[in-house]
């Protein structure tokens, strides 16, 4: 998307569109108008006398509105250089589209001033997979608006554009005929508003005026109501002071992204959690908004909190195939398309992931260790239950006491439910592929921590001393066997799964951070480990490789196979930290943020893995998704790790490592369960040193 | 729709919602109180169920008064979710069933409804070879 696409959102609505504005939309293309994963507009093309437009520049304004500076003609020859065409687009139900005609000449000119408008409907699964319609299309010319629709059974969704100043509608757009005076303007407002679901729905808290708001209503919020909301949101985060232009710029990049990708549910009464990605997961993905939401935790609480509740109340509680749900599974992904609602995918939701179940228990003990909020662990207890039931009861699955998958729908289920989902992210070292299922080791990482996590929780809060016993004795015994199970003792490092035979899947990869990260790692391995981590063979300099060089799948733009997350990395970081390897922490977040400097502040999914003193600059990966959610909270997770805070009962502990590329470093106002506290630190770790080496604890 | 098939319909609906009301406790309900009521349409008439959990206590009313929640449908689409060979969330999305109300509830009392038969694949019959 990186290719001059202006995309600008709220919510999950959303529009892709050329540098001039306009929209034209192949089947396979993410351009139009999306929301609740539908496209409501695949045709938006504007014409001046039947000419195209050029684009001078254009303006993002905010992450919902976009200003478009353009004059007719095409190629480097002006057709008329004395007119001036802007378009101010700002999302809302559908969107409001400013349309301004400046006219420069001495003389009046006549206009024919045309939008072509067209919709497909498609579901964002077929765009993406390019599948055809089975419903019927109608599209009606009224005398003030033009309605294109949908039907496919009760399936109904439909776009209504109109205009506030006079026009001819057609089946196929609108087209004004206008003249405009000398050195004059003429302006006019295009509203396209979409119809979901004739349905009306009361959302508690959100009310005006006392009257319940319809589906329409919610999707529409106003303008203004966003830039405050903005402006509160960047105003409530702790205030960084840093002689670092770098992570000043990509600090303030991810509380804006951040925002940008916050998602509300209709049941959450306003309050928002992290969608996952722009443009195609602009909704709720368990792992995603876990982890996004762990990485916030120290700059916006809240963002946890609606995640917990949200996943929660959609946690599955029946066994169903084609859904991979089993009760107490935390859900993958939701999706509201036309496939969905067809039962031709499973996505409502859909619960192929085997890491969200034990991930929701480490994010609500997370959550109250930063807020005290006692009280959402006790109204989420049924809920932690059932997903520590659920490690023990159905992710067993060769009941050899590790967390394993192996999807049920073989046809549209996702083959690999751990972080690394693509079908080659699990091999051998000679690059092998193993059967299923499969065991991978950060699962028994996160089932470890969740397992510790829960105990606590069960003391403290649940007052159920028993549970919290067997929940430790679990964890104890899993951690055992795991040291054993799971260690190449040739190489010292931890296999990345057993296989359906329990052997050990034996390459090196990044999958050992996420395991400090656990806590599952004996004291006795931490330090291979991390010399592992900070080794050439894994660390490039800028970051940590998802594989290890000389693996047999190993390539440094392979996309789980030699490539750097951002994402894993702030998690890797905080692993160090955890083991006491705060400078080989510290080189971890210096690496990425000083990338993030050739992202104008906006770490990518991923970029390549080539060592840094080959390429002096981070490589991109080409991929469809920014912002994403989990590279935008790594830059807050790496300044959590940097500056050492950890919450300690009722007071946060600093302890900061800071990298030299850092002289001070001040993060002011830092909310939590001790009010607001500051902290301070100054670079003094050398990590130009520490590649291929551990200092240690 | 024949009479035949839409009284078997009928039947399946009205045994599941009297097996609702033996059923008195549901713990997967255990936090949710309120008022559901689901609109059995049959043809132009419809039969109104009107469910109050009370802390994941049920009880049961054949009544049509104000519900926090009301979820309409023609009875086959009950039939289908009684004997768990449709989706609730899915048939919301199609228009299959029209939700007022308080969504949060709508999302709890769905649970009420039973697991499919284990290897139901719902695309079976239309996925194309």
């Amino acid at each position: 998307m990186s290719d001059g696409m202006v995309k600008i959102l709220n919510g999950n609505t959303f529009v892709v569109s050329d540098a001039r504005g306009d929209i034209e939309a192949s089947p396979s293309d993410p351009t139009g108008l999306f929301s609740f994963d539908t496209r409501f507009l695949s045709k938006w093309v504007l014409t001046i006398n039947g000419d195209r437009l050029m684009s001078l520049s254009t303006d993002d304004l905010q992450y919902f509105e976009a200003r478009f500076f353009l004059v007719p003609g095409v190629g480097s020859v002006y057709v008329n250089a004395t007119l001036s065409v802007i378009r101010q687009r700002s999302v809302g139900n559908g969107f409001l589209e400013v349309l301004s005609l400046l006219n420069h000449d001495d003389v009046p000119v006549d206009l024919t001033v045309r939008l072509d408008a067209d919709s497909d409907f498609a579901d964002l699964f077929e765009v993406k997979d390019t599948l055809r319609k089975q419903g019927a299309y109608a599209r009606q010319a009224g005398e003030s608006s033009l309605l294109l629709l949908y039907r496919r059974g009760t399936y109904v969704r439909s776009t209504a554009i109109s205009s506030s100043q006079p026009c001819a509608f057609d089946e196929g757009g609108l087209t004004f005929t206008i003249t405009i005076d000398p050195h004059a303007a003429w302006t006019t407002e295009l509203d396209v508003a979409i119809q979901m679901l004739g349905q009306q729905i009361a959302e508690p808290g959100q009310e005006i005026g006392g009257v319940a708001r319809t589906l329409e209503d919610q999707v529409k919020r106003p303008i203004p109501d966003m830039a405050r909301n903005l402006a509160r949101w960047l105003g409530e985060a702790p205030r960084l002071e840093c002689d670092w232009e770098t992570l000043q710029r990509t600090y303030r990049r991810s509380l804006v992204d951040l925002a940008a990708l916050r998602f509300s549910p209709l049941t959450a009464g306003g309050n928002s959690l992290p969608a996952a990605g722009l443009p195609w997961f602009m909704t709720m993905f368990g792992r995603d908004s876990i982890f996004t939401s762990l990485q916030a935790l120290p700059f916006t609480a809240g963002l946890a909190a609606t995640t917990l509740r949200e996943l929660g109340l959609r946690q599955g509680t029946r066994i169903d195939d084609f859904r991979d749900e089993d009760p107490g599974r935390i859900l993958h992904e939701m999706r509201y398309g036309e496939m969905t609602a067809f039962e031709e995918r499973p996505h409502s939701p859909y619960f192929g992931s085997a890491d969200a179940t034990p991930l929701f228990v480490v994010l609500l003990d997370e959550y109250e260790r930063w807020t005290g909020d006692t009280d959402l662990v006790r109204e989420l207890e049924g809920e932690a239950r059932a997903a520590l039931h659920w490690i023990d009861a159905y992710a067993d699955l060769q009941g050899n006491g590790y967390i394993s998958y192996q999807r049920r729908n073989a046809e549209t289920g996702l083959e690999n439910q751990c972080w690394k989902d693509s079908w080659d992210s699990i091999s051998y070292r000679d690059g092998t592929l193993p059967g299923f299922p499969r065991a991978t080791c950060e699962l028994q990482g996160y089932a470890y921590d969740a397992k510790m996590r829960g105990a606590r929780l069960a003391r403290e809060v649940w007052q159920d001393p028993v549970l919290a016993r067997r929940l430790e004795k679990q964890a104890a015994d899993l951690k055992q066997r795991f040291n054993r199970d799971f260690w190449v003792a040739d190489g010292e490092y931890y296999a990345i799964a057993l296989d359906a035979d329990g052997r050990q899947v034996d390459s090196l990869t990044s999958n050992n951070g996420h395991l400090l990260w656990s806590g599952i790692v004996d004291d006795s391995k931490a330090r291979a480990v991390a010399e592992h981590l900070m080794s050439e063979r894994l660390f490039t300099g800028w970051g940590i490789r998802t594989l290890a060089v000389g693996e047999s799948r190993y390539n440094p733009i392979g996309y789980h196979n030699g490539t750097i997350w951002p994402f894993d990395n702030s998690f890797i970081a905080w692993g160090l930290r955890r083991y006491g390897f705060k400078d080989e922490a510290a080189a971890v977040a210096a690496g990425n943020l000083e990338a993030s400097a050739y992202f104008d502040g906006r770490l990518p999914e991923a970029f390549g893995g080539y060592p840094r003193s080959m390429t002096k600059y981070p490589v991109q990966y080409p991929t469809a998704c920014s912002p994403q959610a989990w590279s935008t909270g790594a830059p807050l997770l790496f300044l959590r790790t940097m500056l050492g805070l950890e919450p300690m009962g009722d007071h946060l502990v600093v302890d900061p490592a800071l990298p030299t590329t850092i002289g001070r470093l001040e993060l002011l106002d830092i909310a939590g369960r001790w009010g607001r506290i500051d902290a301070f630190g100054r670079g003094r770790v050398d990590t130009s040193r520490l590649s291929g080496r551990v200092d240690g604890r | 729709m024949s009479t035949s098939s839409s009284a078997a319909a009928d039947d399946r609906v009205a045994g599941f919602f009297d097996e609702l009301a033996r059923r008195g406790d549901e713990p997967l309900l255990r936090k949710v109180s309120g008022r559901v009521r689901f609109d059995l349409a049959d043809g132009p008439g419809a039969e109104s169920r009107l469910l109050v959990i009370d802390e994941g206590k049920l009880a049961l009313a054949s009544d049509a008064s104000q519900a926090d929640c009301t979820v309409r449908g023609d009875l086959p689409v009950f039939a289908e979710l009684v004997a768990g060979r449709m989706n609730f969330m899915a048939a919301v999305l199609r228009g299959a069933l029209a939700c007022d109300g308080d969504l949060e509830l709508m999302w709890a009392v769905q649970r009420i409804f039973p697991a499919p038969p284990r290897g139901w694949d719902p695309t079976a019959g239309t996925r194309s070879a």
